[in-house]
């Protein structure tokens, strides 16, 4: 439901056919199972240091092969990839005990996850480049408020993208309701999270929200947008490419991903809503269960290293939440200033919260309303 | 149905079948059986499913809102379902009657599209459709406006069409090989026009393979979600994206598994339906059979009478 990395969506929504699959099995594997964590785990503090072989569980493509192979070559560990193609797949896999010792987690999950005990906690003051994340990020009130169990890596909050000439702008999430012209053109998000959350926002209620009144109202309005739409899509990229989308519901690092595509066909632009946007980042975290912990915290360490933010920026597309890895996106998007966040907009975003209890009830029935 | 005396290699066989039904037993049996249960359970903080008891999913089951996609879903599959039985009729006829050695090589030529992985052919689909696609590129070369394709019903429904033909085509072209020949002759003999011979002979006579065939193409054609997915519009959702969104980014697996259940009642409902239909041809051979005629061939007279 949050927003997943990605650095090529085409492949992502490719694989996303099989995430049912993927889904399902894990609901046959873990249905039922305790999350059987130790409670202790907050006891024994971590150190980075190398302590074997590591299983890192991400998306796939989320980290420069040049970056895990000089880690290898220096620390003579060998990093195993294990890949997910959503994040709350991702949830029920750690969830059910397997072993993984560095996860690309999600700021939206992880209170539950540390909650669960499905986190190993550590000393930021051990980690050497922790000083390079940008304060914004360095506030985690996605995890115990003192970043114990993650570090932010990976954000790319969602705005409006648009063809010039084909759709007009008022710097408002309203513009997606207010472009006749563009009737059949219109794309929102598919993952319930964003679309619903952006749809609350407009209405000046928090993305958050457990209220059925404001939800029903949010969907409400979705629904009057439903007619005008070509569709309700994540494939950002080949919507703009194939010329389906003249305006869009988009993350900007996707958008960046389908203006490498287009270079430079159409004539596309970005806005930043007025009313507010909906924050969540990909964190790094060391599962509970990581059989070698120490190396897990090592390779997180070295990711947010100025060299290595700096590169894996460059080649995912997406910004990092650290010093170096915003001024590799300011690089990479140099031809398209729009794609930078505003801080204005940044220190105004709302944290996600992934629903749980009633909340997933309402909004799952309120979502199912408006995609069925 | 010939019975196997006792000790004729029964031991050997049920010790063949036993590492397949064993991995029949654990990986769908119950697997399918835990889905049935999660339907009455309810959702932890991590979103994983726990055992229970309520009703609630299955309210949620039965909520208009599932309701539209579940008589869209009915809908498409019914009209592919159509489509593709009177495209692979005759493809299927043409094959066995009139290719002679090239029908395996046509045959062959259904079944390649299908060593290519079922999403990598969608998208080729998409590529072709969509508004800077193949096709409308080439319309428009040509000065022609195409309409708009990709994102609608239609899309969907000759995804599906595309998707599915083949599986339609193989019962097809199996009962036609085992149609006597001759007895389309017969018919023709009998002065019966061609329709008049293919209405009452060559058709009744392969009602098995249409029957196979239309089962083989509803029933995945029912649970199907990526074709929506990836050429339907906001208004083409089907059951099976209802489905998919419940276990992949609702988060609400116990609603999911609930739905499953009920879909897997309506494909069970259309097998009931299916297997009624051919208990009536069981009943009409068996009647035959019993009449001295062993083959289901109707006889000279009885076609006359037909013709």
């Amino acid at each position: 439901m949050a927003e997943p990395f990605r650095t090529d969506i085409s492949r992502r929504s490719f694989l996303k056919y099989s995430a049912g699959t993927t889904a399902a099995g894990a609901f046959l594997g873990i249905a039922g199972c305790s999350s059987g964590t130790p409670s202790s785990s907050g006891s024994n503090v971590l150190k980075p240091r190398p302590d074997g072989d590591i299983t890192w569980f991400s998306y796939q493509g989320y980290v420069s092969p040049k970056i895990i192979a000089a880690f290898e070559k220096t620390y003579k560990v060998k990093v195993n990839q294990a890949f997910y193609t959503n994040v709350e797949g991702m949830v029920q896999k750690v969830a059910s005990g397997i072993s993984y010792d560095l996860i690309t987690t999600n700021s939206a999950y992880d209170k539950q996850l540390i909650a669960n005990g499905l986190l190993r906690s550590f000393d930021p003051a051990s980690i050497k480049n922790f000083d390079q994340i940008i304060p914004y990020f360095a506030k985690a009130p996605y995890d115990d408020g003192r970043l114990r169990y993650t570090t932010p890596y990976g954000y790319g909050p969602a705005g409006i993208a648009y063809q010039k000439g084909k759709a007009t702008v008022t710097g408002s999430w309203s513009d997606l309701w207010n472009n006749p012209g563009a009737k059949g053109k219109i794309y929102v998000l598919d993952q319930q999270d964003e679309t619903l959350g952006m749809s609350l926002i407009l209405d000046h209620a928090s993305p958050n929200s457990g209220q059925a009144a404001q939800v029903t109202a949010a969907v409400n309005n979705l629904l009057k947008l439903k007619p005008s739409l070509g569709g309700i899509s994540s494939d950002i990229p080949t919507i703009m490419d194939t010329g389906e989308a003249w305006m869009t519901h988009a993350w900007a690092g996707s958008v960046y991903q389908a203006l490498l595509k287009l270079n430079g066909k159409n004539d596309w632009d970005f806005e930043w809503p007025k009313e507010g946007l909906s924050m969540g980042c990909d964190t790094l975290s060391v599962g509970t269960h990581a059989k070698s912990p120490g190396t897990a915290l090592l390779l997180m360490q070295y990711l947010l290293e100025p060299e290595n933010s700096h590169t894996n920026t460059l080649y995912t597309g997406y910004s990092n939440g650290t010093q170096q890895g915003e001024a590799a996106y300011r690089e990479l998007t140099k031809a398209y200033p729009f794609l930078i966040l505003p801080d204005s907009n940044l220190n105004t975003a709302q944290w996600r919260q992934a629903p749980t209890g009633t909340r997933l009830t309402l909004w799952n029935q309120q979502w199912s309303r408006f995609i069925g | 149905m010939r019975s196997t005396p006792k000790g004729e290699g029964a031991g050997l066989w049920t010790a063949l079948a036993a590492p397949g039904s064993a991995a029949l037993t654990l990986f769908f049996i119950i697997p399918l059986l835990l889905v049935g249960v999660f339907s009455f359970g309810v959702i932890n903080s991590l979103g994983q499913p726990i055992i229970g008891h309520t009703l609630d999913n299955y309210r949620a089951v039965f909520q208009s809102y599932n309701l539209s996609p579940l008589l869209r879903t009915m809908l498409f599959t019914a009209v592919s379902t159509v489509v593709c039985l009177v495209l692979g009729y005759p493809v299927a006829y043409l094959a066995v009657r009139y290719a002679r050695r090239a029908g395996p090589l046509i045959l062959a030529l259904v079944i390649l599209p299908w060593l290519v992985d079922y999403l990598v052919r969608i998208y080729a689909w998409q590529s072709l459709l969509a508004p800077a696609g193949l096709l409308p590129t080439a319309l428009a070369h040509l000065g022609i406006t195409a309409p708009q394709i990709v994102n609608t019903s239609w899309a969907v429904i000759c995804g599906l069409v595309y998707g599915y033909l083949p599986l339609m085509i193989l019962p097809i072209y199996a009962a036609v090989s085992e149609l006597p020949a001759e007895v389309i002759d017969a018919g023709k003999d009998l002065y019966g026009s061609a329709p008049a011979v293919f209405w009452r002979v060559t058709f009744p006579l392969t009602r098995d393979g249409v029957l196979g065939g239309c089962l083989l193409v509803a029933l995945p054609m029912l649970g199907d979600f990526a074709t929506a997915q990836f050429l339907g519009g906001p208004n083409s959702t089907m059951i099976g994206n209802m489905i998919n969104n419940q276990f992949t980014d609702a988060g609400s697996q116990t609603v999911g598994a609930a739905l499953v259940v009920a879909l897997i009642a309506l494909l069970v409902l259309t097998l009931a339906v299916a297997m009624l239909l051919a208990r009536r041809r069981v009943r009409l051979l068996a009647v035959m059979a019993k009449a001295g005629k062993p083959e289901p061939v109707a006889e000279p007279t009885e076609m006359a009478a037909a013709l």
